[in-house]
């Protein structure tokens, strides 16, 4: 924090007309300790580069933002300046130039220094390209005591307008958040929030963020910073995990002293105090490995601290089995016999508590996680023919043209079908010239002709399907008017009607195939196609399919190696 | 703080360099009437100072010997503040016995101290300087008998190593500083910062001929003066490097004229194209041009017939101008007319290369064609048109019949400075105060403080090397921006140690300075970029990444290791985890995306490349010292 430290003195004393902070790991922390440390200092104002988009918008934030002036719905939302400021940065200019002197002229003692914090400059660098070399000279376009300040992840250098146009910043870096801090910050978010009325206010209960608690808190933080800090040192993400589980974690707490004010019935008050070192070590044993799951669903948001909180509620039997049902629960006793029983029935005797619990807790989070999105509709919404050809299009996107005969042609003489052995030396394996071939797998899924796409999906259900075939065999008798003769003729028949054309349409108005020629396009047969985006070209998802239905998705894959 | 950890780690490993370096010295031919064990003395005061500088300790130590002995109680002192020291030891596997063998050693040998004193009066030139060189290496002593075995007699702040002969002042000089000068270094921080803001030129008084910059200030003044006072109309070219002072020297000019003219800024990163810049000389014509200032003649010449603002032609005309994008043809006859305005006028054209890219170069061609049918006399006033410019090949950038009403007349400034002037303006610099607002007694130290930290040899080694390569006076003030920022009350005083650092920051930037202290999944990434780089891959997509990053962690599960009971192989680490890190190394661009996003590529299939060098991969993950990491890079390494 010292440098930021320096960045706010800086910005007191006497700011050079342009500074450049490059914090890689969490800068709208640093902002945010910006604009608290330099509140009432200085006019400043915070500029976020996704948000101003145009540059009318950005001149409009910086005037109004300088200003302090908000425009309300009432006044026709008119902004600071009346006369059109924001049609071209000279315009801008004298605008600014005209702010400064009314600041100083409403506020005579001392002389108003602005500052712009700049949020995402990089945004800026892709959007208005020309308007960063002035920006960042903007002190000396307009002559008064302004400071450009910018923050951003990404180094100047990868920022910088061409032919040196922009002044050299003073540089500032902010080094990663150690632990410390973001422990720091956690609590003190807390202590503030804590006395917020709001939570107060709802009832006599002590609520989650009770001050009472505060010291619980630091060690949950402690905890939970030592499961997160390896992964993660940005302070908001590991804030936004502590609040999806310190209410729940807290939770046991609170209930016990529910109860016990319910035992006393009013009569006197119940002192609440904070859990003891004992109820502080079960609770974390019963926790923890919670946290580790936390952070692998919410640093990558799968879903939100809301639904993982309520996904994640520890069962009062878990709980009563780690000692944590505190205070006497007499009505919870005989659920808790009946769970155990349960419990005792459903798992092995060999099988762990914890180790349990975490399962559960895992099916728990797979109900709720977003990877359902992906992967449930694939297995279960959709008809078998479209899955079959999803997994013919994925074979189609992964494999090369010349392996199709080779994995799939049947000759007269039935000879078993031959894949290449699978180079396991791809390490080792230098290329005789030229760049080195990486296995499609890898590269994402290449487009393919509906024809190969309508073979290869024969080819599977020739010799996967097995409903198809029992079918095949039952109505082979001469009622049906068609008349099969040749083995596999019946199945060229069937991939061939109108439905599997509809079924291709829509999927690929699913999104899951992706056609890469326009779509205005009538004939049919040149049309390409290749996999979606996502669920259907991973192959995980795929190898579930395949699996569902039978295929030996393996096998089918021509280029099997691994990197590396 | 920083300063004397890294004093003292030196000490300590530097020791056995050291310990060549004194046997060395009694070969050293500057030896006479001396005693080594003083030789010494001197020598590590140096040495410690900055151990890879070996002339500079060489020199010192010949200056020591070639001056008569004058014995002092002071410099006596000094001795026994170096000796507990175990980096002066011979021996430092024993540095006690020695210590004692040393200090035992002392009495008999008084020549030591003298040659301390008679540096002292030899060396400096002026009394600034004479201190600065005697003290600072005094510093330097005491701050490393901190981390010896044996405790100090004193503790190091309030040492009085300053000579007697001092003001009681300079004993403060070391400690921090006492309430009542809190103010005074709050303002000394404030007036310093703001003057790094804007260094002036110092003219160098000593030399003979005339700097560049001064050149160009002149036949600049000369150029304006004409036009203010003769009327001319004069053009020409400022060309320099960034940071040369070219504005500087225009603002000089312009605040030396005698008569005030009308002053047009023009920049070509802002008006950047002829409309906009006609716009903005009207406006700023009329901003300095007021009605009553204009001629009678003007104003019966105004179309309008109302005594008001509407007289100037500039008000209104060059407006409707914008609104109705007339041709350039009536552009010209409007900037035609700026000669007849009561005012000189003077049209800064910054950027002006920028300008030459506009459609026709209608602007520079109507201004410039002003300027070249100016005519003295007839009520006429002058009028100048200067562009200023990094860009060398301006001239050729203009297109002939511009070119053909340009004077052709070109000056430069040179921002090339030596060190001794840089040294020059910056004490200046750091030494400007703010009228009143410190304390005598501050100042008083604050000055030797500065006297002595641009004496100091590192400093004038950071110097000398940011001069050798840019003479950009404002990066030279960039440096000592942070020294200044970071003073308090408790550390008071400017160092070389954290200019050094400063000059890391703000100069010779590492490219991510930042990498290894980045988070397991990240070098995790980065580890694997550079495998999958051995393995002939220059550009990966996250599935390949991925697929790296997954053998390893499923290989190092394969041989569990075990270190004092807890595991130390690669911790495991979720795909999902994975993307996110990933998707935050892109948002810094530490990998850099090949191609634009598309619909048809999912997002883990596009390709990056790698920013970061493969050098400094390694370098982070080592001084990481993540143990799992580091046996990961090793295999990336072997894999080749």
């Amino acid at each position: 924090m010292n440098s930021l430290n320096q960045v706010v003195s800086l910005l007191e004393l006497s700011p050079p007309p342009f500074i450049f902070i490059n914090d890689p790991i969490a800068p709208k922390f640093t902002i945010q300790s910006l604009l608290i440390a330099l509140q009432n200092k200085i006019r400043l104002v915070q500029i976020d580069g996704i948000s101003c988009f145009t540059p009318r918008l950005l001149y409009d934030t910086i005037l109004n933002g300088l200003s302090q002036h908000t425009p309300s719905w009432d006044d026709g939302c008119k902004n600071w300046s009346e006369e059109t400021s924001n049609d071209s940065m000279d315009s801008f200019l004298r605008a600014l130039k005209a702010l400064h002197a009314s600041l100083c002229a409403a506020n005579s003692e001392q002389r108003e220094r602005l500052a712009l914090v700049i949020e995402k400059p990089e945004r800026l660098k892709e959007r208005m390209p020309d308007l960063l070399a002035p920006l960042t000279r903007l002190a000396e376009l307009t002559r008064i005591d302004l400071s450009v300040v910018l923050v951003s992840e990404v180094r100047w250098e990868d920022i910088r307008p061409p032919l040196g146009a922009a002044i050299d910043p003073y540089y500032v870096d902010i080094p990663v958040p150690t632990k410390e801090i973001i422990i720091e910050h956690l609590v003190k978010v807390v202590e503030k929030n804590s006395s917020n009325s709001d939570l107060a206010s709802t009832s006599t209960m002590p609520h989650p963020y009770d001050p009472a608690l505060q010291q619980t808190y630091k060690h949950f933080v402690h905890i939970l910073t030592d499961v997160c800090f390896l992964y993660t040192n940005d302070p908001h993400e590991i804030q936004y995990i502590s609040a999806a589980r310190w209410p729940g974690f807290i939770k046991p707490v609170l209930d016990a002293h529910r109860m016990n004010v319910e035992a006393a019935e009013g009569e006197d008050e119940v002192e609440f105090e904070r859990p003891s070192a004992e109820v502080l070590l079960r609770l974390t044993r019963h926790f923890k490995p919670s946290l580790s799951l936390a952070l692998e669903q919410l640093y990558p948001r799968l879903t939100n601290a809301v639904d993982w909180a309520r996904a994640n509620v520890s069962d009062a039997a878990s709980l009563a089995k780690d000692g944590l049902i505190l205070g006497d629960a007499v009505m919870d006793d005989e659920e808790e016999e009946e769970d155990t029983v349960n419990e005792m029935l459903l798992s092995s005797p060999t099988r762990s508590r914890s180790s349990r619990r975490i399962q559960e807790q895992k099916a728990a989070q797979d109900l709720s996680s977003s990877n359902l999105k992906d992967t449930l509709p694939l297995s279960a919404s959709l008809p078998r023919l479209s899955q079959f050809i999803l997994v013919a299009a994925y074979i189609a996107s992964v494999n090369p043209v010349k392996s199709d005969l080779r994995l799939f042609g049947r000759g007269a003489d039935e000879k078993k079908r031959r894949r290449r052995p699978a180079k396991r030396q791809m390490a080792n394996a230098k290329p005789k010239s030229g760049s080195v071939k990486i296995p499609q797998r890898f590269l994402g899924p290449s487009p393919f002709p509906l024809e190969r796409l309508i073979a290869i999906l024969g080819a599977l259900v020739e010799e996967n399907d097995s409903n198809a075939s029992e079918v095949n065999d039952s109505r082979n008798n001469p009622s049906d008017l068609l008349d099969f003769r040749i083995a596999g003729e019946r199945t060229d028949y069937e991939v061939t009607r109108v439905g599997v054309y509809a079924s291709i349409a829509q999927l690929t108005s699913l999104r899951l195939l992706v056609r890469t020629t326009s779509a205005d396009k009538l004939d049919g047969l040149s049309a390409m196609f290749k996999c979606g985006s996502g669920a259907p070209s991973s192959y995980e998802t795929i190898l579930d399919l395949a699996k569902g239905l039978g295929v030996p998705l393996p096998d089918l894959i021509w280029d099997n190696a691994a990197m590396g | 703080m920083v300063l004397k950890r890294k004093a003292s780690s030196n000490a300590i490993q530097d020791s056995p360099s050291k310990r060549t370096r004194s046997r060395r010295a009694p070969l050293s031919p500057s030896l006479d009437a001396e005693s080594p064990r003083k030789n010494r003395v001197a020598k590590r005061s140096v040495v410690v100072e900055d151990p890879s500088d070996d002339s500079s300790g060489d020199e010192l130590d010949i200056i020591n010997h070639d001056i008569p002995a004058t014995p002092s109680r002071r410099s006596k002192k000094l001795v026994e503040v170096v000796v507990p020291t175990p980096g002066s030891s011979r021996k430092p596997a024993f540095p006690k016995p020695k210590t004692v063998q040393f200090t035992d050693a002392l009495p008999p040998e008084p020549q030591p101290s003298p040659s301390k004193r008679t540096r002292i009066i030899t060396y400096g030139k002026r009394e600034t300087a004479n201190y600065s060189m005697s003290s600072s290496p005094q510093k330097k002593n005491v701050q490393l008998k901190t981390p010896s075995l044996t405790p100090p007699p004193v503790h190091p702040p309030p040492v009085p190593i300053a000579s007697p002969q001092r003001s009681p002042s300079r004993r403060v000089l070391k400690g921090s500083l006492p309430q009542h000068l809190h103010d005074s270094l709050t303002s000394q921080k404030r007036a310093v910062l703001h003057a790094l803001q804007q260094p002036l030129i110092v003219p160098s008084a000593d030399d003979s001929e005339y700097s560049t910059n001064e050149i160009a200030v002149k036949q600049l003044n000369g150029l304006l003066d004409g036009t203010v006072t003769r009327g001319e109309g004069n053009s020409c070219l400022l060309l320099g490097p960034r940071g040369s002072g070219k504005t500087q020297a225009i603002e000089l000019c312009i605040s030396n004229l005698k008569e005030t003219p009308i002053v047009v800024r023009l920049s070509g990163l802002v008006q950047t194209n002829d409309r906009l810049a006609m716009r903005e000389i009207s406006r700023q014509l009329s901003a300095q041009v007021s009605p009553a200032l204009l001629p009678e003649e003007i104003r019966g010449a105004a179309n309008d017939e109302s005594p008001k603002d509407d007289d100037n032609p500039f008000l209104d005309a060059p407006v409707e101008i914008v609104e109705l994008s007339v041709p350039t043809a009536h552009m010209h006859s409007l900037i035609a007319c700026i000669p007849t305005l009561g005012r000189p006028t003077i049209v800064i054209l910054d950027a002006v290369d920028l300008f030459t890219n506009h459609p026709r170069q209608s602007l520079l061609y109507s201004l410039l064609d002003t300027v070249q049918s100016c005519r003295a006399g007839g009520g006429n006033k002058g009028m100048a048109v200067i562009g200023v410019t990094t860009r060398m090949d301006t001239l050729i950038c203009l297109e002939k019949r511009v070119k053909s009403r340009f004077s052709g007349r070109m000056i430069r400034t040179s921002a090339s400075i030596k060190a001794s002037q840089a040294k020059k303006i910056l004490r200046a610099v750091l030494m400007s105060t703010e009228k009143n607002e410190v304390d005598q007694e501050f100042s008083a130290m604050w000055n030797e403080n500065v006297d002595e930290i641009l004496t100091d040899p590192r400093i004038t080694r950071i110097l000398e090397e940011a001069c050798s390569i840019t003479g950009d006076i404002r990066s030279l003030a960039r440096l000592f921006m942070s020294p200044v920022l970071n003073l308090k009350p408790a550390s008071p005083w400017l160092t070389a140690s954290q200019l050094e650092i400063s000059a890391e920051v703000q100069r010779i930037r590492p490219e991510f300075p930042y990498l290894h202290t980045l988070n397991y999944p990240s070098l995790c990434l980065l580890i694997a970029f550079y495998q999958a780089e051995n393995d002939g891959y220059p550009a990966l997509t996250f599935e390949m990444l991925y697929e790296y990053v997954r053998n390893a962690i499923r290989v190092s599960a394969v041989a569990p290791v075990q270190l004092h009971g807890n595991s130390i192989g690669m911790v495991r680490c979720s795909r999902q985890v994975l993307w996110a890190t990933f998707e935050r190394l892109i948002s810094a661009q530490i990998f850099v995306s090949l191609s634009g996003p598309s619909m048809n590529v999912g997002k883990n299939f596009l390709k990056y490349r790698c920013s970061v060098n493969r050098e400094d991969v390694k370098k982070s993950v080592e001084k990481n010292g993540h143990s799992s990491l580091t046996k990961f890079l090793r295999r990336a390494m072997g894999s080749h």
